[in-house]
């Protein structure tokens, strides 16, 4: 695919999701101004573009749409439910005709009877013209620029025109769509002879007669992708300033437009006319000028598009600046120069900010996202007849864009299952004393350095009996197992186990689950769940919020040095003569009247002993759970580069990757969920024996 | 000159530009295009200037073969006329 259709579709994906956002806000909160406007800039922007690449069947659907649209708009048709939901259908159509003219594939026979039917309804949707007429008075005439009109079109190719890529060809044809060419003069008098010409300069230009219901705007959007490359005059054919002015722009242009059937031309004094007039004009040109500059202005600060891969080099290069950084820091403190130290730090709290600004670039907030699931929601529960009231939380919640990518797919076929299997039909439900109508909530917010995201809701539970039997069939567990609830609730991550009797079109057929752990496991993220009978379940995910760079907090174990990350500590303590004697060969300690297991970091790792004075005990928290972490030296906070290690520490549970220090020395940064996942069973199974 | 080509657009312009005015300095100008299919108006302009040039040193200019396609295109960049490319 080349670069220029690749930001096609990136642009129809996200018009299509602006347009699904609007019609969903408005089914809620009923017809608003902005969300229509957002509506028609949707299909009008699609149609646009999709002309610009020649892809007919797009432009053709979009068109009607964008018609209906701009008659909602301006008040002449009311937006009702049934026409939202018609416009739902209509994006994913839209979505769908924009798939198959990027793969170059014509419309089957279902696609084909699917775009017939739409665009009936949405025909039959338009006003018609009895009820126009009705409404139009001197008034609305004047505001709207409704109706159809004689546009006059001065076009000149710049002489680099055709490094623009652009075909002016297409752009003309793309004149028959919007409405009628009239006169299409091409104006040939620039072209050098044979001899002079330079074959890859462009010379021509137009003069372009047209009738159209289209607005200023939407004409000049024609050019949206030349616009720099042409030099272009939009003015109303009756305008006989903006013509005049023409004319005495180009010598012998009036002579040739009057030759050609521009009427209005034979209107307009030949040139050479007075200055004082010429000078008026001009003036008012520029004013023109200007004002649509500051429009295009306003519109580009909205947003801009990036490629995700400079913003990874970025980080890249910051975060080798970081460590080029600590070696500075640490020869300064070699050299004892203090100013040389000073400027390093100055250095590193700079680097620091420019990193937050760059992570900040790629976070975006979830709810953006999020709320398509609003009419998925919607959707599922109209199949299987049940009633859901579906709740986002915390949707200002920031995470990063390619995460919220990545684990909309998961959140999908969780809430699915939830609403197919979790909640129970209204009746049963009436029969339990539960409202008629489940509740099901998505619940996204920061903690110690994760961004967890909750599925909950109001159904029956998880069949506990059921998974377990299923299990022991599948032989996933044996039959004589001491499995917390929990632990078998969380069974149904393992594949191939699905325990809905029926198999659905929604879920049910055993592959899911899995794959859903799978693709959060992929993200460095976690998954849990817990459930009570006929009161709910929940899913809890959680997920890093960091990329490349994260804070940590350098130790040393025996002779190597390790990094916890910083968010995950809760406290440092000593491991004194007190807590020593209260361990009497336990890996357990009372922590302010809570027991807190101990893992040994030195033996965990086969580290050797060392000579050091002190122990110390870091505590970490991820989750619910705690855990203190045996070691020797604290060195304090490290700004740490994660670089990957090599796949033979695959195996080492517990090391989710290296750093390099300022020393130049290596450091292996622990993973803390693992570790602490390590320790519980750990914990459990000598429980159990 | 006969352009075996399917396509004559802006990236092979400056090559067809070198062999018509090879051939305009020779005498007569006369394109076979009965093999393109599809041109861009870099070529158009080109051929534009050439017709020009041929009527401003009375030397003949003619394209031969133009197919359905190229017309298609001719009409739509509005040079048909100027190029005296009528419907056949």
């Amino acid at each position: 695919m080349n670069e220029e259709l690749e930001l096609f579709v990136e642009d129809v994906d996200e018009q299509l999701t602006f347009m699904e956002n609007a019609l969903i806000s408005m089914q809620e909160d009923g017809v608003d101004d902005e969300s229509v406007g957002a509506l028609f800039r949707a299909m009008h922007t699609i149609k646009g573009t999709a002309g610009m690449f020649g892809f007919d069947d797009v432009v053709g659907f979009a068109h009607v749409a964008e018609n209906l649209l701009s008659d909602v708009r301006d008040g002449k048709v009311e937006l009702n439910e049934e026409m939202i939901e018609t416009f739902l259908q209509s994006k994913d159509h839209a979505q769908t005709l924009v798939d198959l003219a990027v793969d170059g594939e014509a419309l089957d026979a279902q696609v084909q009877a699917k775009n017939d039917n739409l665009l009936a309804i949405l025909k039959s949707m338009l006003p018609d013209a009895k009820k126009n007429l009705l409404k139009i008075d001197a008034e609305i005439l004047q505001e709207q620029e409704g109706g159809e009109k004689t546009w006059h079109i001065s076009l000149r190719l710049k002489p680099h025109f055709f490094a623009s890529g652009m075909d002016i060809i297409n752009i003309l044809n793309f004149f028959n769509i919007l409405g009628e060419v009239k006169k299409l003069l091409c104006i040939d008098t620039n072209i050098p002879a044979l001899k002079d010409i330079n074959p890859t300069e462009a010379y021509i230009g137009y003069e372009i007669l047209f009738l159209s219901d289209a607005a200023y705007a939407e004409i000049e959007e024609i050019f949206e992708f030349v616009m720099d490359d042409v030099v272009l005059e939009i003015f109303e054919a009756t305008d006989m300033d903006m013509l005049q002015a023409l004319c005495d722009s180009e010598e012998g242009l009036r002579e040739e437009l009057v030759f050609a059937g521009f009427d209005n031309a034979s209107r307009v004094r030949s040139a050479g006319v007075k200055e004082k007039e010429l000078e008026k004009t001009e003036v008012k040109e520029t004013k023109k000028e200007t004002k649509k500059e500051a429009k295009k202005e306003t519109k580009k600060s909205f947003s801009l598009r990036v490629d995700s891969s400079k913003i990874d080099q970025l980080i890249n290069q910051i975060s080798e600046m970081v460590i080029a950084n600590a070696k500075v820091t640490q020869r300064a403190d070699v050299l004892d120069d203090n100013e040389l130290s000073e400027s390093a730090t100055i250095l590193s709290d700079m680097l620091e900010e420019i990193r937050t600004g760059i992570m900040n670039i790629r976070m975006v907030q979830v709810g953006d996202s999020f709320n398509k699931f609003k009419r998925i929601v919607n959707d599922v529960a109209k199949k299987v007849d049940k009633e859901i009231d579906f709740e986002i939380v915390g949707g200002e919640t920031e995470l990063d864009k390619m995460v919220v990518e990545k684990i909309s797919d998961p959140l999908m076929h969780m809430l699915r299952n939830s609403i197919d299997h979790g909640i129970e039909t209204p009746q049963e439900r009436k029969a339990v004393g539960k409202s008629p109508k489940g509740h099901v909530s998505l619940k996204t917010y920061p903690d110690a350095g994760t961004i967890v995201i909750e599925i909950s809701d109001d159904g029956r539970g998880l069949p506990r009996d059921k998974i377990l039997a299923k299990a022991i069939t599948n032989g996933l567990v044996e039959e004589n197992n001491n499995l917390s609830d929990k632990e078998i609730y969380n069974l149904i991550f393992a594949a191939g186990l699905s325990t809905a009797e029926k198999v659905s079109d929604i879920s049910g057929r055993g592959v899911g689950m899995d794959v859903v752990k799978r693709n959060i496991e992929a993200l460095r993220g976690t998954v849990e769940i817990d459930s009570k009978p006929n009161e709910g379940s929940l899913f809890t995910i959680r997920l890093p919020l960091t990329l490349a760079i994260i804070d940590g907090f350098l130790i040393q174990s025996g002779n190597t040095k390790y990094i916890i990350p910083l968010e995950m500590i809760q406290e440092c303590i000593e491991l004194d003569a007190h807590y020593k004697k209260e361990m009497d060969g336990n890996e357990f300690i009372n922590l302010r009247d809570s027991m807190l297991p101990l893992l040994d970091v030195r033996s965990y790792l086969d580290e050797q002993e060392t000579q050091s004075q002190r122990e110390n005990i870091v505590v970490v928290r991820y989750g619910e759970y705690k855990v203190g972490m045996m070691v020797d030296e604290l060195f304090g906070e490290f700004q740490t580069v994660i670089k990957p290690l090599g796949e033979v520490f695959n195996n080492v549970v517990g090391i989710s990757g290296g750093t390099i220090l300022g020393s130049g020395e290596v450091a292996l940064i622990f993973d803390i969920p693992k570790l602490i996942e390590h320790k519980l069973r750990e914990i459990n199974s000598h429980g159990g024996t | 000159m006969k352009i075996d080509k399917d396509e004559l657009t802006i990236y092979e312009v400056e090559a067809f530009y070198e062999e018509l005015l090879a051939e305009f300095d020779k005498g007569d100008v006369s394109v076979d295009v009965s093999n393109l299919n599809r041109i861009d108006m870099s070529v158009i302009q080109l051929l534009l200037s050439a017709k020009k040039s041929c009527e401003e040193s009375s030397k003949a200019f003619q394209m031969i073969g133009t197919n359905s396609e190229v017309r298609k295109i001719f009409k739509e960049s509005g040079c048909q006329a100027l190029l005296g490319a009528s419907d056949e």
